[in-house]
């Protein structure tokens, strides 16, 4: 049994696939997506646990395509990770308020990310407990 | 001659019966006297009739005056004198005296009739003369020429009542006068007159000194002269007797500017009152000339001052835009350098942190090529960024040579052969010229060839092709690279050589681009001095077309001179390309001197840039050094040398043929022209020396034109400069400004200026302290003494202003006035201790009414005085600091204006509107 579903949003199929393995090897089950609307069609029909999530991609972007997850009713509770080349302060304060939960810069550590995962994963898994 | 007493409605018999007693006659007599004085005060009166009779002789007869119409009364005509001892009354007959009486009653109504009469004509001018004013101020105050024109022309026709009146202005640069602005004249005969010119030499011959009237010319139809002027525009006007005015009568107020240099004229016809104007009409004429004069090259430089501004503001958001996709350039790159590093480390963190045996040996070599992959992509795109920057900071000194285009595709296609067949996309080249030559460098023609194939075969699906083209004429030789790819989107074919714009980022990335490629082609384009641009149809295919020209000139080298005007660097580059051509050199060079007589090289062609910018030659140092020093040219062929000349001897670069001839303007040195390395391998002989004589010759004149305009330019912004301290100076003095200008007016009315002169007065007034701008608010408006410095700088404020008017002011008498106005009677004012009599009757006008005003408006450190104190205080300087004549007139000339004022407030009242 997979620990929980994770989307994995990037026009870099490198970056696809290195989270596909790296998320892999910590038994999570992972799913694709190369642009912003397959992102949100994913998101919709397979209700993955987590978003990783890039911004700077073609026809949609991170920021729109976070933001329409958050408004609409089916993916609104779903974490997202935005992950993106863009380190700037403002970048980041964009990425929180359209909704994301947090924000990782490009170059990164794929274990960092991993572990962050996890501790966002557990964090929710105690609050819809409580809920 | 008895005649009827208008008055009493009685006859003098009557009145004489009226009159008996002896208190009456005296009364009579009294009466008699004081119209006597009144008809001629001038006459004295102890020879007055009556008064002592015993020593009256007939008075001599006054002259009739026409001056003095009223006058008609001769004292011949009046009847004997009274006898006042007569002590007989009963003898007295009053008969005579009352008839005396009633003609002397008849003068003084008259006299006082004419008084009124003059009276009314005295308001009539003032207020003719405010209108001037008036519309002098309307029409400075119009900055848009054209509006500026009309108002003029019928302000002209309004207020001086001319049916006609045409404007011609010289078109600045040329030499015709356009007619630009008229009233009166209907649209037919405007459209004639509009198409022809009136070229200035005609124009000033016609200004003879026979014709001139005041600085006007009136040219009569009865002079033999006007029937050799062009037919103008000449309405009907009905019969005309000799004295009236004629339809072929011609008038003109030549316009001239402070230079003298003609502008443009004014002509009017059809005087309303049909008769040739009066002097006083010319000079009204002439004042709205004047202005008209200033205003017109006012609104000739707020033209310019907008057109600078307007470039001044393209260039603004041309660096803003530069900027904006400088900031945007630097964000993709940022972006573009994570992506990959982003993967590699990704990738490497994996490898790190993975526990033995996690990661097969299989997903390790595959982890392993995409790090490799990566940086590869990452080390390709460095290298790109860095031959970007070396077009763009110009570093790349690349030689150019022939190279065979063809060549550069074979080997090109050599290199994209392995790529092409694993996508199955066919190669072809199809070679329409027979000569494929070009000048350029070889490393870059393959980087080009190279960038545009294999982007060509990336784009091309399977199956289809790929096309070089290569056809060209004498100048140009054209590369088409042509495929049957995907295409470019028509609102992207603009937009692909910028650099990382991509059309579809995910498709470059697919196919391994760095999104640099074509703007790295465009830079090497750019360089050659050819074109590049593309065609497509999306899903047909594209077209990349390059054109490179076959020679590409050698370099022109321009070193800054101490005026770094574009303008002037490309005068000289073309100059330096000009002399190359003609004289078939290939090393061509200008010296020119420097303050300290040295030469230095300004412009060259085919010299290293080190020796253009080290070269220093002494005057009479080597051949350019003679030349400067002798005004000579030299031409040194072969071995022979000029024993006269130092260094003649010795080879010159790679050429023994050299010649140099200096270029004058005036009689001064603009520089030594040096040529050398002919293209033919012959020498230059003294045919060719004396072409490039000819050459400096002209050369010499465009230079010159080039730093007159370059001067011109530096005046346009004093000019400019002028216009914006006047500008503050009237905002800040908004409040106060018109009451000054009004009590200088009428101060200069009540001492006999002449309209000019008060003219220049109330201009004066509303400038004088234009100088105070430069100095501080503090020191303005600041309480408390000023120290020395600021004395200083307050007591240079006259002088101060003088230069800040200089260049609108063109006449000096204005700024003559404002220099004066703090010169002192007694001679211890400043600027200059002027005293008395020789500081200007304006200066010493504006003196008071600045004081005056100061006084009574207050600054920031003295509260203002009652108008009382002021005048006492003024009083109390009266011969030391004003002068006294002015003095006296002041509280009259303030007295003047009030009771304008309850009249104009009367008025007003009135008139609620």
């Amino acid at each position: 049994m997979a620990k929980g579903k994770i989307l994995v949003v990037d026009d870099e199929i490198y970056i696809v696939h290195i989270l596909d393995f790296s998320l892999g090897m910590e038994g999570y089950e992972v799913l694709t997506a190369l642009d912003g609307e397959q992102a949100l069609e994913v998101a919709r029909t397979e209700q993955p646990d987590l978003i990783v999530l890039d911004i700077m991609m073609p026809k949609l972007d991170g920021y729109e395509t976070c933001k329409q997850l958050k408004a609409d009713e089916k993916t609104r509770a779903i974490p997202v990770i935005l992950l993106s080349a863009k380190g700037r302060h403002t970048d980041q304060k964009i990425g929180y308020e359209v909704g994301a939960d947090d924000y990782i810069t490009k170059p990164f550590s794929p274990r960092k990310l991993v572990e962050r995962i996890n501790t966002l994963l557990g964090q929710f898994g105690s609050q819809r407990m409580q809920a | 001659m008895r005649r009827q007493s208008k008055s009493g409605g009685k006859t003098s018999d009557q009145m004489a019966r009226d009159l008996r007693s002896k208190s009456e006659l005296d009364f009579l007599r009294r009466e008699v006297q004081r119209l006597r004085k009144l008809v001629d005060p001038d006459a004295d009166p102890k020879s007055a009739p009556g008064v002592d009779a015993k020593t009256a002789k007939p008075a001599a007869p006054s002259p009739l005056s026409l001056e003095n119409p009223f006058l008609s009364l001769n004292p011949d005509d009046l009847p004997p004198a009274i006898e006042p001892e007569a002590d007989d009354e009963a003898h007295f007959d009053p008969g005579p005296l009352i008839g005396q009486i009633a003609d002397l009653t008849a003068a003084k109504q008259r006299l006082s009739r004419l008084y009124f009469q003059q009276l009314d004509e005295n308001r009539r001018r003032a207020q003719k003369l405010h209108l001037i004013l008036e519309n002098i101020s309307g029409i400075n105050a119009e900055l848009e020429l054209n509006a500026l024109l009309g108002r003029l022309a019928s302000t002209i026709r309004d207020s001086l009542g001319f049916g006609l009146v045409l404007i011609r202005l010289r078109e600045p640069g040329t030499s015709e006068l356009r007619a630009s602005a008229f009233a009166g004249i209907d649209a037919e005969p405007r459209q004639r007159l509009e198409s022809e010119h009136v070229d200035v030499e005609a124009f000033l011959s016609w200004l003879k000194d026979e014709f001139r009237i005041s600085h006007s010319y009136f040219i009569s139809h009865t002079s033999a002269f006007n029937a050799t002027l062009p037919a103008g525009y000449s309405p009907g006007m009905g019969d005309r007797e000799d004295s009236e005015w004629h339809p072929d009568d011609v008038l003109l107020v030549p316009l001239f500017n402070r230079d003298q240099d003609l502008i443009g004229y004014v002509s009017v016809d059809d005087p309303e009152d049909r008769l040739v104007p009066s002097h006083e009409v010319i000079e009204t004429l002439e004042i709205y000339g004047h202005h008209a004069v200033v205003a017109i090259e006012n609104a000739r430089l707020y033209r310019e001052l907008e057109r600078h501004t307007r470039s001044l503001e393209e260039s603004q958001r041309q660096h803003h835009e530069m900027h904006q996709l400088k900031s945007n350039f630097l964000q993709t790159v940022s972006h573009e350098l994570r992506t990959p590093i982003s993967a590699i480390r990704a990738f490497v963190d994996t490898l790190l942190g993975a526990g033995y045996g996690e990661i097969s040996h299989q997903q390790m070599r595959h982890f392993l090529s995409i790090i490799n992959e990566e940086t590869q992509r990452l080390s390709r795109l460095i290298e790109s960024l860095l031959d970007l920057n070396r077009f763009d900071s110009g570093i790349t000194r690349l030689s150019r040579q022939p190279v065979d285009l063809s060549e550069i595709v074979q080997e090109t296609l050599q290199l994209i052969e392995p790529v092409a067949q694993v996508g199955r996309v066919s190669l072809k080249v199809d070679v329409r010229c027979a000569d494929t030559r070009v000048d350029a460098s070889r490393d870059q023609m393959r980087q080009l060839a190279l960038h545009l194939g294999s982007n060509a075969v990336k784009f091309t699906p399977a199956g289809g092709s790929v096309t070089f083209v290569l056809t060209g004429d004498d100048r140009e030789l054209e590369l088409e690279v042509v495929d049957t790819g995907i295409g470019i989107p028509r609102e992207s074919l603009e937009r692909i050589f910028e650099r990382f714009y991509q059309v579809d980022s995910s498709l470059v990335r697919r196919y391994g681009g760095t999104g640099l490629g074509l703007a790295i082609c465009k830079s090497i384009i750019d360089w050659h001095g050819g074109r590049i641009r593309a065609e497509s149809a999306p899903g047909q295919g594209s077209r990349f077309m390059v054109s490179l020209p076959r020679k590409t000139r050698p370099r022109v080298i321009v070193q800054r001179g101490p005026t770094p005007e574009a303008a002037a660097e490309d005068v000289l580059r073309l100059a330096i390309e000009m002399v190359a051509e003609v004289m078939g050199a290939r090393i061509v060079s200008l010296l020119c001197p420097e303050d300290d007589g040295r030469l230095v090289i300004r412009a060259a062609m085919g010299v290293d840039p080190d020796i253009v910018q080290s070269t220093r030659v002494e005057p009479g140092e080597g051949v350019a050094g003679w030349v400067a020093e002798h005004r000579r040219p030299v031409c040194v062929s072969g071995n022979e040398s000029n024993p006269e000349v130092p260094g003649s001897g010795r080879p010159f670069y790679r050429s023994r043929t050299f010649m140099s001839v200096p270029i004058e303007h005036d009689g001064v040195l603009l520089g030594v022209l040096n040529a050398t390395d002919p293209v033919s391998h012959e020498h230059f002989d003294a045919e060719d020396c004396h072409l490039l004589l000819q050459l400096a010759q002209r050369l010499a004149a465009a230079w010159q034109q080039t730093l007159e305009a370059q001067e011109q330019q530096a005046g346009v912004a004093g000019t400019a400069q002028t216009l914006r301290q006047l500008l503050r100076h009237f905002e800040r003095g908004r409040r106060s400004a018109p009451d000054r200008v009004r009590l200088a007016r009428s101060l200069a009315r009540s001492l006999d200026c002449s309209e000019a002169e008060i003219a220049e007065i109330s201009f004066a007034a509303s400038v004088h302290d234009v100088g105070m701008n430069e100095l501080g608010e503090q020191i303005v408006e600041g309480a408390g003494t000023l120290n020395d410095d600021e004395r200083r700088r307050v007591e240079g404020h006259p002088e101060a202003g003088v230069e800040m008017l200089a260049p609108l002011e063109t006449a000096g008498g204005v700024r003559e006035l404002v220099l004066s106005h703090h010169e002192w009677w007694d001679g211890s004012g400043y600027p200059r201790g002027l005293s008395g009599e020789d500081i200007p009757l304006g200066g010493r006008i504006l003196a008071i009414v600045d004081a005056f005003e100061s006084m009574t408006v207050g600054r920031a450190h003295r509260a203002s005085m009652t108008r009382e104190d002021a005048l006492r205080d003024i009083a109390r300087l009266s011969a030391r600091q004003f002068d006294p004549r002015v003095v006296e007139r002041l509280s009259a000339a303030l007295e003047e204006l009030e009771s304008l004022d309850v009249e104009s407030s009367a008025f007003e009242s009135k008139n609620p509107e």
